[in-house]
């Protein structure tokens, strides 16, 4: 059981990552950004696909152009379609807002993937048993209940005589299955709760088996993870990498803030894969 | 399975997350802060109804019934007209019938000025009344700056019977534009209080013709002239006229900004005037008795004042109502039920005024089919006819006049135009296009009844003509609507063929993608070839000069250019004006930037090392003057002594592009 | 250990009392079973023994555990209760997590935690899924996992309420050796109560039989075994074969309970030659009619030809190249172990997990396309067909239209004919606390109101008792005569033999041999009935 880097200290740094991409949304950044999460995917041992990158600049082009259509600040106007003016700020706005999203999601991903059931419990540790316990049972009643609901649906149409044709007949279908589900899951509910009585639920205060430890090395990446991202956070604030759409595009890349701050967010991504011995937990973890 | 379900906790992991992305992403529009708005407006009609009290007091009324009541004495003829319009603003419940009456007795006075007749017809409908006779009339005696927005405004609150009586009164009122994008009494330096009243009646006429109509240059003006009083406000927040910071000033500016309460207008419309600092340099003005005063003695507010309570009431009214998302206009406008086409030939596409010509030319055949039986029984003489209707006109309804001049000038032209209306058409539409451009100027002076208007439609013709010339010169620039659609037809096709191909190498493919993919796909096209796509092609020019007049930002500072080419009785071909630029153009960017924004025309050659050298611009070329003639830029009076291209320059510099004819030593000093 | 004194036990707002008079004495060690029909009582009895889930209603009488009155409110630590469906119990997602559980309940610091999993980890060689998943886990490995995180907790004395209702026999077989180690090495108490006889009768200590909530017989196995058989009870059919084959009431001798007993005895031969004397003597009518129904024409209803099927493109396929056809009007029984695809070769041929282009064809009755209303399928699931609320409702459900017509006592005689009538009594409840068996008639009921021509049944006998069992026998027989083609899928290789005209092997996604019932059992030496395994010498 022994774990290299501690589960907050992870959770940390995937909402100090997400949360820069959304907020400063700076061209370089999101470089930076989809590099990293690159290097993440081929750690943990995905493939990127030829559909993930269709499917990515499908994205990108849907959102630069259904930008400019709800949107018409900016000072360069195209022309005006249907009586609202169409702007070249506004479609830089869409591109940069769709890889942004682009980025983000991609790091929902490795994010979904790295943060395996043991590690969400991890999260809320000792001091969130309650919510803990709550999120195992989630995870652990959520497979169980969507594959229950296939076989509803399957002794559904078993009685019926195949899949139901037409509006009103899959509503109905549907509706049955609801039902049939609801009451399948109190049923289920009432013998899980006797099967946690009888183990002894609510006997005593609840302990929390904690199966990680708090190494120095956790300590120390969440202390240069916090680092990175204060550097980060007051470079912005204080006017560094800014990247304005509207009215003007100004892209600022060269200033001193603006370097600092890209190398300083370089440095938060990369920090968990500095360490060898994570990156080799990681991938045992997944063979 | 453990990796089947594993993905399927994924994906459901990072689809909720990106949902809530898409969600909170939509938020990121410029909103009014609702709850923000709300307290600051109920601030406002805190101090509204302490000047009420203030204003009641003073005249020993008991309540605001009273007051009003007692105002009806002098209705229409004092400034207490505007305490009836803050109170309409306000939302009071009062019963204005005694008021209405007396300003309805005053309105036969029988010398009335224009102003005071539209005022009177304003002063009713925010009462409530719908029209009142002898008020407004649809003609002006003179074209002073206060009429036409006077007029312009009550077209709005409904007395326009026809659409194109507002876009003449917004035509009418840009042409009134100053060069510094604000407007005045006389003279070239804008006034602020003029142009605030100016801006209402932009708000009034876009609420009233619908945003659609208004056209790009519209836009362009309201910034402009949004830009000029953000450049006047002074440190404090506040105005001041004529050299004078009083609170009526602040007042109209405040009305100004009250009057564009729509949110389809671009954000930067409005910008670079600071609304809260404004209010409270206004309530600088705010005495001890509740009123407000119209200046500052000693720095102190003590002597209220009757018109500037009146007037700040009005704004906070007009402005708290903005806030509080309801209409902002100080006077009632009545809303365009249906998208009004101009057919102002400069602002459309060519389609549209074909099509508008058609319907026109429809109307006024159906009306010249109908009068031509008529006129024929009439008295023939073109004269007497006119003198007739002229004098049936202040007893009649002001379309009949307009169909009477029709009427005459139908005469007027040879009696095979009205045979001939149905068998050509193309030349109907120039019949057309003469005939309403009679129409208007017979309304404009009905003291020369229309004998010979061929001088006067030549003209307007000709300068129809030109200006369609014009569009069609500049049609064949690079960007065309058709081209347009194409590119983006192009877009949409390059975005499905993505998705296509996303969904085929993806490892769980689904029919339903497919046709999701499809339908989508065939709705954007379909929305591509059925919308309506116009291009601002005047607007662009206007645009550029407002790019350089506006506020500078951080790194930018103003400069003032001129460009002389020093000819002895022509003006100069840019006159001294400040422009903003930033800390790295040098000065051949600038004057590239200046002559595209003015339509000057330039040429220069740029050399394998990047100098470049300015040969000839507007036309005047190098040597056309002699050996040593040519062009020379000079900075703060200092002669250039390298290229355009590596000057830069600072804050406060005088740039000045001149015509040499001595190598430069006849314009340095 | 458990001492049982007079115990009377009523559901609150119930007419009877669940058990009544009740005395029992589980000493430390045994391994007592309680066995008796459905709604006996026994998993009442159960229950009273485990405060936690003790049910509420009227109770007399005392129950001491190590001499203490356990009283309604306690909490006791060392009874573990294990209840029938494994997918219901386990609680967490994690097999570590569901060790901890228990542990973790009762306030354990971690690190004592810790080394407990990891010695009970050990001993149940569960180190390699420790990690794992506990969705991927099977029933049985559930239901282990569920008895071991009880086990955890330092529990004394088990408490097991049909365990393997919900495994096929061969897990199960695999629970009971494996609680059969936990009772060697540890000498744990276990109070079981079983529909199951077969193989574990002859293991347990005492034996209780119980009806309508009283003690009938408690004994040894062999003891019980005789009153049952004497008393000739209709719950005796419940016994092991090897008991009820070998039975002879004019002999004074204990019954078998298990075949090594029976084969250890000398007069093993004989007992098989009388055996078989009396079976030919009984069901000479039966084989006879299978015959006749052997020389019908024997037609095809479904034919399944090369058909190759997986569940999506990077699974394994689970039918392969897979050639059968199902006679019609005759009931077809297609046995094989886990995982050989019987349930997928039902989903196929009821239409439900299509097949892909060239992956073979299925045919009926000579067209390519049946009318799909036609084929009933009866999934392992009964309760995914449950939407209504009272058991009426239910059956009606769907098929309004034909009750109507059909009149007044449509429903009620219906069931009368199909032999339901025990649903009449339940229509006002709800389908959900109906039994296990009643469900399975529910179920039934509502597929038959369809009038199928095909009758796909997976899994029918799970939870029925040996009552419950010969009914739907008598069932399938019926619909058979009516020219009714069933299918049927089961691992109850004794249900099969008993009502199957004919019987296929499926083995690794393929069809393997498809004979008359009689001779496929008879020709089997491993897999095959227990009647066939005693009497083969």
């Amino acid at each position: 059981m022994r774990v290299y880097l501690h589960s907050r200290t992870w959770f940390v740094y995937f909402i100090m990552v997400i949360a820069i991409l959304m907020s400063i949304r700076h061209p370089v950044l999101i470089l930076i950004g989809l590099e990293s999460g690159l290097l993440w995917w081929k750690i943990l041992g995905r493939k990127l696909r030829i559909a993930h990158i269709f499917a990515a600049l499908f994205l990108l082009g849907a959102l630069a152009v259904a930008n400019p259509l709800t949107s018409s600040n900016g000072a360069t106007i195209l022309f005006y379609l249907n009586g609202r003016a169409f702007t070249a700020e506004a479609l830089a706005y869409g591109l940069l807002f769709g890889a942004v999203l682009v980025v983000t999601l991609l790091w929902c991903v490795i994010l979904s993937e790295l943060m395996t059931t043991d590690r969400w419990l991890n999260v809320c540790g000792r001091r969130f048993r309650k919510t803990g316990l709550v999120l195992t049972m989630v995870f652990r009643f959520f497979p169980l209940f969507t594959k229950q609901w296939h076989r509803i649906r399957e002794g559904q149409e078993a009685l019926e005589g195949g899949s139901p044709v037409g509006l009103k007949a899959t509503f109905r279908m549907t509706k049955r299955e609801l039902l049939c589900m609801l009451t399948w899951s109190l049923e289920h509910g009432f013998v899980t709760a006797d099967a946690m009585l009888a183990r002894g639920y609510g006997a005593a205060k609840r302990t929390f088996f904690n199966r990680e430890t708090y190494k120095a090395a956790s300590i120390g990446v969440a202390i240069a993870l916090l680092a990175a991202f204060t550097a980060v956070i007051t470079l912005a604030i204080r006017g560094g990498m800014e990247a304005e759409i509207y009215p003007y595009v100004r892209i600022h890349m060269d200033g001193v803030m603006d370097i600092i701050g890209f190398a300083a967010f370089f440095l938060l991504c990369h920090i968990p894969m500095i360490s060898g011995k994570v990156l080799r937990e990681e991938r045992r973890m997944r063979s | 399975m453990q990796n089947k379900m594993q993905r399927r906790r994924h994906y459901l992991i990072m689809w909720s997350l990106a949902f809530v992305l898409l969600l909170t992403s939509f938020f990121d529009a410029t909103k009014r802060v609702g709850a923000a708005n709300n307290a600051q407006a109920d601030e406002l009609l805190n101090y509204c109804n302490e000047a009420l009290s203030w204003k009641m007091k003073a005249a020993g009324a008991s309540s605001a019934q009273d007051l009003l009541d007692k105002m009806a004495g002098n209705a229409g003829r004092s400034p207490e007209d505007w305490y009836v319009l803050a109170m309409a603003k306000m939302g009071l419940p009062l019963d204005y019938s005694a008021y209405a009456q007396q300003l309805f007795a005053v309105c036969k006075d029988p010398e009335p000025t224009d102003v005071e007749q539209y005022r009177r017809y304003l002063v009713a409908r925010a009462m409530g009344y719908e029209s009142i006779p002898g008020t407004a009339p649809e003609r002006l005696k003179n074209k002073g700056i206060m009429s036409v927005i006077y007029r312009g405004y009550a077209a709005a609150a409904g007395r326009a019977s026809e659409p194109f009586i507002l876009q003449e009164a917004q035509r009418d009122l840009m042409e009134l534009k100053l060069a510094d994008g604000g407007y005045a009494l006389m003279g070239e330096a804008s006034d602020v209080d003029v142009t605030g009243f100016a801006l209402q009646m932009y708000g009034a006429i876009r609420v009233a013709s619908g945003a659609s109509a208004v056209g790009a240059d519209f836009d362009a003006a309201v910034r402009d002239a949004f830009a000029s009083l953000a450049r006047t406000q002074q440190a404090d927040g506040g105005y001041s006229s004529f050299g004078t910071p009083n609170s009526e000033s602040g007042a109209m500016v405040l009305l100004a900004l009250a009057a564009f309460s729509e949110e389809a207008l671009p954000a930067d419309v409005r910008g670079g005037i600071d609304v809260n600092m404004l209010i409270a340099a206004t309530e600088q003005y705010h005495t001890q008795n509740g009123g407000y005063a119209h200046s500052l003695t000693n720095g102190v507010a003590s002597l209220d004042n009757d018109l500037a309570t009146a007037q700040v009431m009005c704004a906070y009214a007009a402005y708290a109502s903005y806030l509080k998302g309801g209409a902002g206009n100080l006077y009632p406008v009545k809303v365009a039920t249906s998208p009004v086409v101009p057919t102002n030939a400069e602002t459309t596409a060519e389609e549209t005024t074909q099509g508008t010509a058609e319907e026109t030319t429809q109307e006024t055949t159906k009306e010249t089919a109908a009068e031509s039986t008529e006129a024929s029984t009439e008295d023939t003489t073109p004269e007497s006819s006119a003198e007739e209707s002229s004098a049936e006109m202040s007893t009649e309804e002001p379309s009949s006049q307009e169909e009477t001049e029709i009427e005459t000038t139908v005469e007027d032209s040879s009696s095979e135009e009205a045979t001939e209306t149905n068998e050509n058409p193309t030349r109907n539409i120039e019949t057309t296009e003469i005939e309403t451009e009679t129409t208007t100027t017979a309304l404009e002076s009905i003291d020369n009844p229309i004998i010979n208007p061929t001088n006067e439609e030549n003209s307007s013709e000709s300068a129809e003509a030109s200006s369609d010339v014009d569009n069609t010169e500049e049609g064949g620039r690079a960007l065309t609507v058709s081209k347009i659609r194409l590119i983006m037809t192009a877009v949409v096709c390059a975005l499905i063929l993505l998705a296509f191909l996303a969904n085929l190498c993806s490892k769980r493919k689904s029919k339903l993608n497919y046709i999701l993919i499809l339908v989508f796909g065939a709705a954007a096209l379909a929305f591509i070839w059925l919308s309506k796509i116009t291009m601002p092609e005047q607007a662009t020019q206007k645009q550029q000069q407002s790019y350089l007049e506006r506020l500078p930002a951080q790194g930018e500072f103003r400069i003032e250019i001129s460009i002389d080419q020093r000819l002895e009785g022509e003006e100069m071909l840019l006159t001294p004006r400040l422009v903003t630029v930033s800390a790295d153009d040098t000065v051949f960017e600038i004057l590239d930037r200046v002559t595209k924004a003015y339509g000057i025309s330039i040429d220069y050659t740029k050399s394998m090392v990047g100098t470049v050298y300015v040969r000839g611009i507007g036309g005047h070329a190098e040597f056309d003057r002699g050996a040593g003639s040519g062009w020379v830029f000079l900075v703060n009076d200092a002669l250039a002594t390298t290229d355009a291209g590596s000057v830069k320059l600072e804050e406060g510099d005088v740039l000045r592009w001149a015509y040499t004819l001595d190598l430069g030593k006849d314009v340095s000093p | 250990m458990i001492q049982i004194e007079n115990l009377n036990f009523t559901y609150s707002g119930a007419a009877r009392p669940s058990l009544s008079d009740i005395s029992l004495h589980i000493a430390p060690g045994q391994f007592v079973l309680l066995c008796g029909p459905t709604g006996c009582g026994k998993s009442t009895l159960l229950r009273m023994m485990k405060p936690e889930l003790t049910p509420a209603g009227e109770r007399s009488g005392r129950i001491l555990y190590n001499g203490n009155e356990i009283a309604a409110n306690d909490r006791l630590v060392e009874v573990g209760f294990v209840m029938q469906n494994p997918e219901q119990q386990v609680v967490t997602d994690r097999v570590w997590h569901e060790l901890a559980f228990g542990l973790e309940n009762l306030g354990v610091p971690s690190d004592v935690i810790r080394r407990r999993c990891a010695e009970i980890a050990a001993y149940f060689d569960l180190e390699k899924s420790f990690e794992k998943d506990t969705n991927a886990l099977s029933g049985g490995e559930k239901q282990q996992l569920v008895v071991a995180s009880t086990m955890i907790m330092g529990c004394k004395v088990l408490l097991l309420d049909e365990p393997t209702s919900q495994l096929d026999p061969i897990a199960a077989n695999r629970f009971f050796l494996w609680l059969e180690q936990l009772r060697r090495e540890f000498g744990i108490t276990i109070v079981m109560a079983e529909h199951h006889l077969e193989e574990i009768f002859g293991e347990a200590d005492r034996v209780v039989y119980m009806d309508n909530g009283r003690i009938r017989a408690q004994g040894t196995p062999a003891q019980v075994a005789w009153e049952m058989l004497t008393a000739q009870d209709t719950f005796a059919a419940a016994l092991p074969t090897v008991t009820r084959l070998f039975f002879d009431a004019n002999t004074h001798r204990d019954p078998f309970v298990s075949l090594r007993e029976a084969k250890g005895s000398t007069e093993y031969a004989q007992l098989v030659e009388a055996a078989k004397k009396r079976l030919s003597a009984a069901s000479g009518g039966a084989v006879a009619s299978r015959e006749t129904t052997a020389k019908r024409e024997e037609s095809a209803a479904v034919t399944l030809s090369n058909v190759y099927y997986a569940y999506d493109d990077r699974s394994p396929s689970v039918l392969n190249n897979l050639s059968f056809s199902i006679p019609a009007g005759a009931c077809t029984a297609i046995v094989g172990g886990n995982g050989s695809g019987k349930s997928t070769l039902l989903k196929v041929v009821a239409g439900l997990a299509p097949l892909k282009k060239h992956a073979g064809k299925v045919k009926f009755s000579g067209e390519n396309r049946a009318d799909r209303q036609r084929i009933s399928f009866l999934m392992q699931d009964v309760t995914t067909l449950f939407t209504e609320e009272t058991v009426y409702e239910e059956i009606v459900a769907g098929v309004k239209a034909k009750v109507d017509n059909g009149g007044e006592g449509f429903v009620e005689n219906f069931l009368k004919e199909h032999g339901f009538e025990a649903l009449t009594a339940h229509f006002p409840q709800h389908p959900y606390d109906l039994s296990g068996g009643e469900q399975q008639m529910l179920g039934l009921t509502k597929l038959l109101l369809r009038d199928p021509q095909i009758l796909l049944l997976d899994e029918p006998t799970k939870g029925m008792d040996a009552v419950a069992k010969d009914q739907l026998a008598a069932l399938i027989a019926k619909k058979t005569k009516e020219d009714v083609t069933v299918v049927l899928v089961t691992h109850d290789l004794d249900f099969a033999a008993l009502c199957a005209d004919y019987a296929a092997m499926l083995f690794r996604g393929e069809i393997l041999s498809k004979e008359r019932a009689d001779r496929f059992f008879a020709d089997n030496v491993f897999y095959t009935t227990h009647k066939n395994r005693a009497l083969n010498a």
